[in-house]
């Protein structure tokens, strides 16, 4: 998964995307102005937006209800020091998806997150089955015929990915651009490397491979879709 | 005693003074008007009495004359209501009665009191009180060859009475319904002259927090005179909505700002315990909370200087400031803090100069501009502080630095509280927003006043003017 956060104060976007990165796998990019971060979440085809309201250049509801205009559906969670019912009111009339007042708490901002990028996914249930794999996107863990099975971090993240869309075919670039952050060395040809081994470790499934290989279309976990 | 309501009072009042108005002029009618009616009964007797004296002189027949009486004073059988009696002084018989002696009014005629009797030639009107009605007679004594001769006639006065107290009656209806009429009139003229005031009232009691700035009075029904009191209410309501405002801005602005380190700080320390790290990256993370707590206290004594200097009548503990001693120090104090970036802060030559002003104040306002002027030039420029009397009963301090210019949109809202020119900008250094309205209030607190004017060309110039005494 891939976020976004638009926030002035570096210090506390330093805090989450750590947080993220190393609780979720999830790869973050950071925006500390208005300007940079609209355009940023305009041109990358993010996950989740984490978005501040008072930012310089450009004011963060004007970015909301820019990027609604533009019929983005990316899910963005509002997080800022404005407390009253009015603010509340307005950011969620704009087009976000939800609200978390400064001071916050991190795992609460961390389960939201998980949760909007979920149901952003039409998934209801934190724990996804393909076949005879479970994956518990909130515990970050997988179980494969009742064992744990250790991702590494990218592994994880690129499972997660695909988990969420079971059943479709995911294009290669859809992966590049979901599991990495800005600056980041995405180098596609480790998306093979990554596949081989999440193959490796959750084996082949009943009725063959778990992950599917569509030549030039891309990967499907999960059954093919007909 | 409760004091009645002023409705009744300007009624009482009104009702008093009519009352006393109608009292007068009925009494004065009623006794102009008894006075012309029996004037008028008077005249009436006089020329019967004159009747029967010139009937005395030409009548010789004693049978004639009493027809000749009786036509005079129009007695008959059918109007009894005149009465006459005519006798020579020193005789008790009549010469002519109209009613017999037993008569009640025959006993009257025949016993009429002394001290009426009027001189010779002369007649004298009296108010004989008989049974039955009331009654006015002339009494003359006239000389004739034979003696004196006394003649009384008296009429009824019973109509004329019976007018008046028509016309009296009259006069109390009419009065007492004036009376009446007008406390009606006054009332309703007062309670709809109050209306406004009950309406304004019962929208006063309305009136919370929440509505303070909705409420407005401009009804077209209120009266001219209560207009202004209308007006000044409108008036003190939105400067009390202003207040409110303000104070409700500056409240929910403090907030914000203590929210932001706060939350840095506890995201830090959140962000710190949930993975096990190495001890640098908690280090790290104690210093970067430190950091943030050392914000949140500055801003907190930023709020509270604020609040004590908002206290009304929280008077300066004022004494002798030497301002150039002061100047001498701060600029030593920033000089230093400039020369690590290559700058300086130099003071040019100050006169001797005391001035009547609370020390801490006043190292207060100077710092918060000094501090300003080292933190938005450029580091490895230059601050100019000069200090000079004038004008007139002020000293003025000029601080100055050539460099980063101030937008002419900023300028008029630089004193404002929370106010920053660049808002993430702000973050680097830290300010809230506070040093400036904080230094302003105290210029004002010193009779004085602080101006900031800013060009690209020459850079920005503070002017803090004080009073000296």
């Amino acid at each position: 998964m891939r976020v976004l956060i638009i926030e002035d104060e570096i210090k506390i976007a330093r805090n989450i995307t750590r947080v993220l990165d190393e609780e979720y796998s999830w790869a973050v990019d950071i925006s500390t102005d208005g300007e940079d971060g609209r355009h940023m979440a305009m041109t990358n085809p993010y996950d989740l937006i984490i978005l501040d309201l008072g930012l310089p250049k450009i004011g963060g509801l004007e970015i909301l209800k820019d990027l609604r205009k533009k019929g983005m559906t990316t899910p963005v969670l509002i997080l800022t020091a404005r407390d009253d019912t009015r603010d509340i009111v307005q950011g969620l009339e704009s087009g976000g998806d939800d609200y978390i007042v400064k001071p916050f708490d991190m795992r609460e901002l961390m389960a939201r997150c998980q949760a909007l990028v979920r149901r952003s996914y039409g998934r209801v249930d934190p724990v996804i089955k393909v076949g005879d794999i479970s994956i518990n996107t909130a515990k970050h863990q997988v179980i494969f015929r009742k064992e744990t099975v250790r991702l590494s971090a990218m592994e994880y993240r690129l499972f997660e990915y695909l988990a969420m869309r079971a059943g479709e075919v995911v294009s290669k670039a859809d992966i590049v651009e979901h599991l990495y952050s800005f600056g980041s060395e995405n180098f596609s040809n480790v998306v093979e490397v990554y596949i081989c081994s999440l193959r490796k470790k959750l084996g082949s499934g009943q009725s063959g491979e778990v992950i599917h290989t569509l030549r030039n279309q891309g990967y499907v976990l999960g059954e093919l879709p007909r | 005693m409760t004091s009645l309501s002023l409705k009744w009072r300007i009624s009482l009042w009104i009702s008093a003074v009519l009352m006393a108005v109608i009292v007068i002029i009925s009494v004065v009618a009623y006794i102009e008007f008894e006075e012309s009616h029996l004037r008028s009964i008077d005249r009436t007797l006089k020329a019967m009495a004159n009747g029967i004296v010139s009937s005395l002189d030409t009548s010789s027949d004693k049978e004639k004359w009493a027809e000749e009486v009786s036509e005079v004073t129009g007695r008959s059988d059918k109007n009894p209501s005149t009465l006459y009696r005519i006798w020579l002084d020193g005789s008790s018989a009549d010469l002519l009665a109209s009613d017999a002696p037993d008569s009640e009014h025959g006993r009257w005629l025949r016993e009429l009191p002394e001290q009426n009797r009027p001189l010779i030639e002369e007649s004298n009107f009296m108010n004989p009180s008989l049974p039955g009605n009331e009654y006015r007679a002339v009494w003359l004594r006239h000389k004739i060859n034979g003696g004196i001769v006394n003649i009384v006639v008296a009429g009824s006065s019973y109509y004329t009475y019976h007018e008046m107290h028509e016309f009296l009656r009259l006069l109390l209806i009419l009065g007492t319904s004036m009376i009446i009429g007008s406390v009606v009139v006054t009332m309703w003229t007062v309670g709809c002259g109050l209306h406004p005031i009950d309406m304004t009232a019962e929208r006063l009691k309305d009136i919370t927090r929440p509505n303070i700035g909705e409420v407005i009075f401009d009804d077209k029904k209120v009266p001219k005179e209560l207009r202004p009191f209308m007006v000044a209410l409108n008036d003190m309501l939105s400067r009390l909505d202003r207040v409110l405002q303000q104070q409700k801005q500056f409240t929910s602005d403090a907030a914000h700002e203590l929210r932001t380190p706060l939350s840095l700080a506890k995201s830090t320390l959140q962000a710190a315990q949930i993975h096990q790290k190495q001890p640098g990256e908690y280090r790290q993370a104690i210093n970067d909370s430190l950091e943030d707590i050392a914000r949140m206290e500055h801003l907190i004594e930023q709020l509270l200087v604020l609040a004590r200097l908002d206290e009304v009548g929280g008077d300066t503990a004022k004494g002798e400031v030497q301002l150039d001693v002061l100047l001498c120090e701060l600029t030593e104090t920033y000089g230093k803090k400039m020369e690590r970036s290559g700058g300086k802060v130099i003071l040019e030559e100050p006169p001797d100069m005391t001035i009547n002003g609370d020390l801490d104040e006043l190292i207060h306002l100077f710092s918060n501009v000094l501090d300003n002027a080292t933190k938005y030039g450029p580091p490895d420029g230059t601050v100019n502080v000069t200090l000079g009397y004038g004008p007139d009963d002020y000293a003025t301090v000029r601080i100055y630095n050539k460099g980063d210019h101030i937008s002419p949109e900023a300028l008029p809202h630089l004193f404002d509280r929370f106010y920053r020119v660049d808002p993430s900008r702000s973050k680097s250094t830290g300010g809230a927003g506070l040093g400036l309205s904080i230094a302003r209030e105290i210029a004002h607190r010193h009779k004085g006043d602080i101006s900031i004017t800013s060009s690209p060309d020459s850079g920005t110039l503070v002017c803090i003017r004080l009073a000296r005494a």
